[in-house]
């Protein structure tokens, strides 16, 4: 069973991708803040990672994935830019994100495929 | 008694003394003592020197008055006439009263002269002053140089603002003591230089967005406004004038707005995407199976979520329109396809009125330069709008052609029409025509205010012929040559 890490504050969309992704037959582990979500990563490395941009404590989604893509351990972990800032695409696939979506266009149904489909690429 | 008549009446007196005299001594018999020639020649003599005397006398006066007249005209005017010839009765005593009423008349005319000019000179003085005084205290920096660019005046806040001396810099050419640079550090060009555009008879103005900088002495650069303009007399330049406006708290404030939006952004849009995903869960009958009337209330639920993402996008569009910090990013792409894209996205709208939409694409158009989203966002408001307002079974007309050097995107619909009465107001901000409630639509009135200003950014055109009840055509052009490339902090959503 794949395991998918959500890094997200707000609990009711945490909520959200827990339900459907476990529907779905994935195991979910959810992280709020960016230092909980690196400390999580390093120990369940899971299959993939949903990451949103702002989030609480000090560190941002930006600095998650540098820090993430810094330790060898778990730089290969396929992450998911999830967030409702919708200028930033660009920089985040420079920085090594393998797909961003704007929450507000877009659809679970959409992201469950996506993490299919990249899951299954790899 | 006039001088002619006292001259006449002497003579004559004198005259008929001396042929008396003459009489006298010829009947007294002294003609046997002295010879009467003698007597006559005496008599003339005695005549000659009378005349002399009385001919002096009058001369003298004149001499005076001439003196007086020549004295006037090398222009002293404190000359003072004897009191007695003031008082004459005769012409010497009329020329000396002339003369005494000309010194006063032209002393008096001298003297309102005078205050004339003291009063005028204060005038000047006063609005020089007042001028000087304006310019000083204008709280921008106020910086003037003549036609070869060196200064010649600067107000106290240009003292200020670059840490000048007013006595340092005047009459120094401004290039060598004014640092203006764009983007903090980078030079300007020499023949880009406002200052020599400006003296070649251009209006300069560098706003926030040209990002340009000066300096203090101490090398701390500060962002500005600046505006360079020709100071022109009589035609021609002779100088130029230059108004620096420090910005810093200006870019502070655009700073904390382009903050705003980005969080106003996220934080809006976080609630509306949970709304959506449960809605579609529970939809998709994942969590169980729904009735009828629960399916149709979750359409509504998931439409009135999806209105108000549009709203939420469409101000935070127009947030940063009126920034004008969206960028413009050009790529070669078919914008044919991308018509038809629009199209595909709007079936389900265009499938629920049974609109028929005739297409007339010119497919010889080859790949221009276009930013792929701002295109999509014009195709998408004209075509929604114009399925918006169309009546059921209506008829839409969506055109993109080529002619001379523009590409004209024309939307032709057969439906309510705009009323006369809303046509100056169409492209204002929140702004729906009066007939709108006349068939159901939602709208924010923010569409066509977004697509006008996108187009001005592009260098295109918009306009619109309209009948109310027979339908409206919406023309859009902008160079065949496509978009031009431009940075900006934000993207359009």
């Amino acid at each position: 069973m794949s395991k998918i890490l959500v890094i997200e504050d707000d609990s009711v969309l945490q909520q959200a991708y827990k339900d459907k992704f476990e529907r779905n037959g994935f195991q979910v582990i959810c992280a709020v803040s960016g230092e909980e979500g690196i400390q999580t990563a390093a120990k369940e490395i899971p299959d993939l990672i949903i990451l949103d941009i702002i989030l609480v404590g000090n560190l941002t989604g930006e600095d998650v994935l540098k820090q993430i893509k810094l330790n060898p351990k778990i730089s290969s972990i396929p992450v998911v830019i999830m967030t409702n800032l919708d200028d930033k695409m660009f920089k985040f696939y420079d920085m090594g994100a393998n797909w961003y979506f704007v929450k507000a266009t877009t659809t679970l149904e959409q992201v469950l495929n996506k993490i299919k489909e990249i899951l299954n690429h790899n | 008694m006039s001088l002619k008549v006292k001259i006449i009446l002497f003579s004559t007196i004198i005259s008929a003394l001396t042929i008396i005299a003459v009489q006298l001594l010829f009947f007294s018999g002294i003609n046997n003592l002295i010879s009467p020639v003698f007597i006559t020649i005496i008599g003339i003599l005695i005549l000659l020197v009378i005349y002399w005397i009385a001919v002096d006398l009058i001369f003298q006066k004149l001499i005076y008055l001439i003196e007086i007249a020549q004295t006037i005209a090398n222009g002293n005017l404190n000359v003072r006439l004897k009191k007695s010839y003031l008082g004459r009765d005769d012409e010497i005593g009329i020329v000396s009263r002339a003369f005494y009423f000309m010194l006063l008349k032209i002393r008096q005319t001298l003297n309102s002269l005078e205050d004339k000019v003291r009063i005028r000179t204060e005038e000047l003085a006063n609005a020089k002053a007042t001028d000087e005084a304006m310019l000083t205290s204008i709280a921008d920096a106020v910086t003037a140089v003549d036609k070869n660019g060196n200064i010649i005046f600067i107000n106290d806040k240009a003292e200020m603002m670059f840490s000048w001396e007013k006595q340092e810099v005047i009459g120094k050419n401004i290039l060598s003591v004014w640092q203006l640079k764009i983007d903090v550090n980078k030079e300007v060009n020499f023949e880009n230089h406002p200052i020599l555009m400006a003296l070649s008879g251009h209006k300069i103005f560098l706003t926030m967005k040209d990002n340009y900088w000066c300096y203090r002495d101490n090398n701390v650069p500060f962002p500005v406004n600046v505006s360079v303009s020709p100071i022109f007399l009589d035609q021609k330049i002779i100088g130029a004038i230059i108004i620096t406006r420090d910005i810093t708290d200006d870019k502070k404030i655009d700073k904390a707005k382009t903050e705003f939006v980005s969080l106003a952004s996220h934080q809006l849009r976080t609630p509306l995407s949970a709304i959506n995903w449960f809605v579609e869960m529970i939809n998709s009958g994942e969590t169980g199976e729904i009735n009828q009337t629960q399916k149709k209330y979750l359409e509504i639920i998931q439409n009135t979520s999806k209105r108000m993402s549009e709203l939420v996008n469409s101000l935070l569009n127009v947030t940063r329109i009126e920034l004008g910090n969206f960028s413009i990013e050009p790529q070669p792409y078919d914008i044919i396809s991308l018509a038809k894209m629009t199209i595909t996205e709007l079936q389900p709208e265009i499938n629920g009125k049974n609109i028929i939409i005739e297409q007339d694409f010119d497919t010889t158009l080859n790949h221009i330069p276009i930013d792929i989203k701002l295109t999509t966002m014009i195709f998408q408001n004209l075509l929604s709008n114009a399925i918006k307002y169309s009546y059921q079974n209506g008829k839409i007309k969506f055109s993109i052609k080529k002619m001379n050097i523009d590409i004209y995107i024309i939307v032709e619909d057969n439906g309510i029409g705009i009323p006369k009465n809303d046509h100056a107001k169409i492209f204002s901000k929140f702004y729906r025509a009066s007939n709108t409630t006349k068939i159901r639509s939602e709208g924010t009135g923010l569409g066509l205010y977004i697509i006008k200003n996108i187009i001005e950014q592009i260098q295109g055109k918009i306009w619109f012929t309209s009948e109310d009840n027979k339908g409206s055509t919406f023309y859009i052009t902008f160079p065949v040559s496509g978009m031009i490339k431009r940075e900006g902090q934000k993207k359009l959503s």
